[in-house]
């Protein structure tokens, strides 16, 4: 059992640090909204916290799963409850460790957008379809007269092409 | 920070996204993703590249995006605007964006190209397979606080439709933009 009472701060601190980006980006694909993946992180965090506290984790090796096993049943909860959201959060930032803040950069929207001017309008067109628009690959490749194979490595290189000129790189 | 010895394929991070993975398999990738720093990282910047590209907004918005803006609360002012003429729009403080409805005959037409250029020709930007509603007659423009000087005076929109493999000079359109 872990005593992560006695070394609480430090302790705490290190697993909100480890895990805050994790859960968030799980969140954002399973929840597919930004302020809702906020909420979410601080719920499993603070749930993670008490179970340490409470010696619910018996095996710190496990402690991975149990974060992801968390944040399974939060995410199903928050779909079955959204309105429960907000009360989270308010819980939550009441209860996190003082002075953690699981704070996110969203992508620059003005560097996406010239990151988007840059691919080619195929190219564009089927980023946009596939995220904006939320369609698969076989509505895509029948409004572009594609298989959706070739829809799905089209997409595939436009995002690796996007990721690359998002971190700053060259393409 | 560890060293993946089996790291996440970028497809397969494209295939989570987009639903293309089984259940079992994207179970498999998030927990790996939960036990390894570099496959972490590299999910959240993907998660952040996902989820910016999903709350972007484009020039030319579908009818349902715009259903969504409304309902995720953007409050949006609509101009109706008719080939050959000149509408007016403004900026002001309780809107946060501005849709020209472009109002054109888009019947039958295979795709539609919308150009965008300054009065004097300088500055020019082209748009391909643009969304449009071919039913209501209507190409949405979408036109944000953050593109006040991206031309030289208000844009020309020219529309474009596409039929049977044959490209067809619809209309222009003209909106006076007031920024504030």
């Amino acid at each position: 059992m872990l005593a992560w009472i006695s070394v609480e701060n430090a302790a705490e601190r290190n697993v909100c640090e480890r895990y805050a980006n994790r859960i968030r980006a799980y969140a954002l694909r399973h929840l597919r909204n930004s302020s809702a993946a906020q909420d979410l992180v601080q719920h499993v965090l603070l749930a993670v916290l008490s179970a340490l506290r409470e010696g619910r984790v018996e095996n710190p090796a496990s402690l991975d799963a149990y974060v992801l096993g968390t944040c399974r049943n939060a995410v199903m909860d928050m779909q079955r409850r959204e309105a429960r959201q907000r009360r989270i959060a308010e819980r939550a930032a009441l209860e996190l460790p003082e002075g953690f803040e699981p704070a996110w950069v969203g992508v620059d929207r003005v560097r996406l957008e010239n990151c988007l001017r840059e691919l080619g309008s195929r190219e564009r067109t089927v980023v946009l379809e596939t995220f904006v628009e939320d369609r698969d690959a076989e509505e895509i490749g029948r409004a572009l007269k594609l298989t959706s194979g070739n829809v799905r490595v089209i997409r595939h290189r436009a995002l690796l092409q996007l990721q690359v000129c998002m971190d700053g790189g060259q393409v | 920070m560890n060293t993946c010895t089996k790291p996440i394929p970028f497809e397969t991070l494209t295939a989570l996204w987009t639903g293309e993975l089984s259940e079992a398999e994207a179970a498999a990738v998030e927990e790996h993703v939960f036990a390894c720093d570099e496959c972490s990282e590299a999910f959240d910047r993907f998660a952040k590249l996902a989820i910016g590209l999903r709350d972007f907004i484009p020039i030319v918005i579908s009818h349902a995006h715009r259903a969504r803006l409304v309902s995720e609360g953007t409050r949006i002012c609509n101009t109706p605007v008719e080939a050959g003429h000149t509408a007016r729009a403004r900026f002001c403080d309780k809107v946060d964006l501005l849709v020209h409805e472009l109002i054109a005959d888009l019947s039958g037409v295979d795709s539609v190209d919308l150009e965008l250029s300054s009065p004097d020709g300088k500055t020019r930007l082209l748009l391909e397979r643009v969304p449009f509603d071919a039913e209501a007659g209507e190409l949405l423009v979408a036109c944000q606080r953050h593109y006040e000087g991206m031309f030289a005076g208000d844009p020309i929109m020219r529309v474009y439709a596409v039929q049977a493999g044959k490209r067809r000079h619809v209309g222009e359109y003209i909106v006076e933009h007031a920024w504030r």
